[in-house]
């Protein structure tokens, strides 16, 4: 009877999605929501591709080929099928931005500043577009770190803005404080807007307002063809340690609403029109940075420090599911009919049954495995007492290594049409598995 | 002979292994990827009593004392308090027998994990004494409370501050925020009118100056500090 329903979800879902376009979260909405049905059973590693460093950046699928970005600082394009690499394009930083594609050109961000359009089929740079310049969120005594009248950046400000593509425009976001729209064909700027902090969050686009949230704790809805502002949403502040501000949550924008999370510990929902705030589901001091799919009514989220993955009701932000995961969890969860992915920091990729969201299996890279240094308990949570001795700020950046070293997933999976899903982790690897 | 031998050999280890202990143990426990430093000193107190205490270079862990240490033949156990962890991460257990060569081999079981540990005798033992609570002065004992607000949220604390018959001073620690949580406290010291009391299980602290029925302190939980101003009050019933 289970599986009936399942199945009945699973069509019905696919019936009603629209088509997956190859950028981050499938679209410049955001939903979040794969056409294909994701397995409900993993059978195997189809094969693994190793770059030189984490992999943060999310893949996307266009005609049998997989692109990425790596923290190694390029750009990949890998067959689907095989797994063999096609082509590799360098750049002068990390990568650790989502690729969007639309005709024959793909559009990422990069640590050294630039906005680079590239060849799809060889990579080759058509035009780079300069910010003025990438950096990470930081703050004095940030998260309450030692020496406190320190500056320091946040190594958990972990992404960078992914490009959307709509009407001829790349928007973007950048550690600069603007958002920019730039021509997809020339790189020519259409115009920028200011914010007070660094973006890296994904700018959504739906019906020519373009939205976006920034570190200045504002999230905004900004019109796509002036680049004036239509409203802005003020979250909450934390002057003190500056833990609790700002947004690394990308925004999705389903039937007039924008769906958002926020390190304030809030998932917002807000009227797409106005600005004005519908409901928001508190975390009790739990950041938000995966972005929420949007589906079948629901909004499904997962939070970081109290690891817990939720699905609530779009219409009034009244819980439905709540189970609790393993570890940290940035990276944003992926409907895919009947099963929900989500990544988790511990080197786990879940699959949760949609109705429920029961755990239907699990996928434990290698590093995960390895537990290099304890960095997981024997159940595969984080060990904090070896991780983070002390509030020094170096000492936390030392813990957030070795956390890492457990293979993260930050990265957003992505559900081909086969069901074959494709994940990066922090190990250097892409997976595919089926 | 050699059956005869060998068991000669094992049972003079019997009897002299609690006595070679002594010492301090400098080796590694073999964790993937990432051996721990470990060095461990074991003695004698003058009661007779095992005592010992724990350095993990690396982990800011220095002369933390080690708990539950028992001895049988050539086999000691013990954890290592809430150095390593408390629950549900801890408390880390030792269980190390003494090998040829002024060696000793063992385990480490730290969060569900284990990992192989090899040691070496590399001196005398230098075990760190415990730091103690002391009593504290008339005047601060008895009920204190106060508020201070954490991640937007505010908190009510209570501390109910005795000495004990033993000698030093005991604290019953409660905070009522969103719950009602009461905190283990494992040390509390007055010296020169400042009282430190101590949670390190959950990272927190109050510290502050006694003075004319009021402290004007500081919450210290994990690495922020917070003002807050306790005021004495009378116990209800």
């Amino acid at each position: 009877m289970r599986k009936a329903l399942a199945l009945l979800l699973a069509l019905a879902s696919l019936a009603c999605t629209a088509a997956v376009e190859p950028m981050f979260r499938g679209g410049p909405a955001h939903a979040g929501v794969a056409t294909a049905q994701a397995p409900r059973k993993l059978t195997r590693v189809k094969w693994a591709f190793p770059t030189g460093n984490r992999i943060v950046s999310s893949p996307v699928l266009h005609a049998g080929t997989i692109y990425f970005g790596s923290d190694d600082g390029s750009v990949y394009a890998v067959d689907a099928a095989s797994g063999r690499q096609r082509w590799k394009r360098a750049t002068k930083g990390p990568v650790p931005s989502t690729p969007a594609i639309a005709g024959d050109r793909l559009y990422v961000v990069s640590y050294d500043g630039n906005l680079y359009a590239m060849d799809i089929r060889t990579g080759a740079v058509r035009w780079r577009f300069a910010s003025a310049g990438e950096r990470h969120f930081e703050a004095r005594g940030l998260h309450g770190w030692t020496p406190s009248r320190q500056t320091f950046f946040d190594p958990f400000d972990v992404y960078l803005s992914s490009p959307v593509v709509a009407d001829g425009t790349v928007f973007f976001g950048s550690g600069d404080g603007h958002l920019y729209a730039v021509d997809a064909a020339s790189g020519q700027l259409r115009w920028k807007f200011a914010t007070g902090d660094v973006i890296h969050a994904s700018p959504a686009f739906a019906h020519g307002v373009v939205y976006v949230g920034s570190w200045d704790s504002h999230f905004y809805a900004i019109d796509a063809a002036t680049g004036k502002e239509k409203w802005r949403f003020h979250a909450g502040e934390d002057p003190v340690a500056h833990n609790q501000v700002g947004f690394q949550s990308s925004a999705a924008v389903v039937d007039g609403v924008v769906y958002v999370g926020c390190r304030d510990a809030n998932v917002y929902a807000l009227d797409a029109e106005t600005g004005a705030e519908k409901w928001r589901f508190n975390n009790a001091g739990s950041w938000v940075n995966a972005s929420p799919a949007i589906a079948r009514g629901r909004v499904v989220f997962a939070t970081s420090d109290s690891s817990l993955f939720h699905m609530v009701d779009a219409a009034t932000g009244k819980s439905v599911v709540k189970q609790q995961a393993k570890a940290f969890m940035f990276g944003s969860p992926v409907v895919a009919g009947s099963v929900v992915l989500q990544p988790v920091l511990n080197g786990i990729l879940e699959a949760r049954d949609f109705v429920d969201g029961t755990l239907l299996w699990e996928f434990r890279t290698e590093a995960s495995k390895a537990n290099l240094g304890w960095a997981l308990t024997a159940e595969g949570r984080f060990n904090m007492p070896l991780l983070y001795r002390s509030a020094s700020g170096e000492a936390a950046m030392v813990g957030l290594d070795r956390q890492l070293s457990a293979g993260a997933l930050f990265s957003t999976p992505l559900v081909g049409d086969d069901g074959t899903i494709y994940v990066g982790s922090a190990d250097g690897n892409l997976y595919a598995l089926e | 002979m050699k059956t005869v031998a060998i068991c000669c050999v094992a049972l003079v280890s019997l009897t002299a292994g609690a006595e070679i202990l002594d010492g301090r143990w400098t080796g590694a426990a073999d964790v993937p990827g990432r051996p721990i430093p470990l060095v461990i000193d074991l003695a004698r107190d003058p009661g007779g009593a095992w005592t010992g205490s724990l350095t993990v270079p690396g982990l800011d862990v220095k002369g933390a004392a080690l708990a539950n240490i028992a001895v049988q033949g050539d086999e000691m156990r013990f954890d290592a308090g809430d150095a390593l962890g408390a629950a549900p991460f801890g408390p880390a257990t030792f269980v190390l027998r003494v090998a040829a060569g002024g060696r000793m081999r063992g385990e480490l079981t730290q969060a569900g994990n284990v990992a192989p540990i090899a040691l070496a005798r590399t001196g005398d033992a230098q075990v760190e004494p415990p730091r103690r609570s002391t009593r504290v002065a008339a005047t601060t004992e008895g009920r204190w409370v106060g508020d201070f607000e954490l991640g937007g949220f505010p908190r009510h604390v209570t501390l109910d501050i005795a000495n004990a018959a033993s000698g030093a001073a005991q604290v019953d620690f409660v905070v009522v925020g969103k719950a009602t949580t009461k905190l283990p406290v494992d040390y509390v010291a007055e010296e020169d009118g400042v009282l430190r009391i101590e949670s390190r299980p959950y990272r927190v602290a109050v510290e502050g100056r006694v003075a004319a029925g009021r402290i004007e302190a500081i919450v210290e939980v994990g690495p922020q500090e917070i003002p807050m101003r306790l005021r004495r009050v009378e116990k209800t019933p």
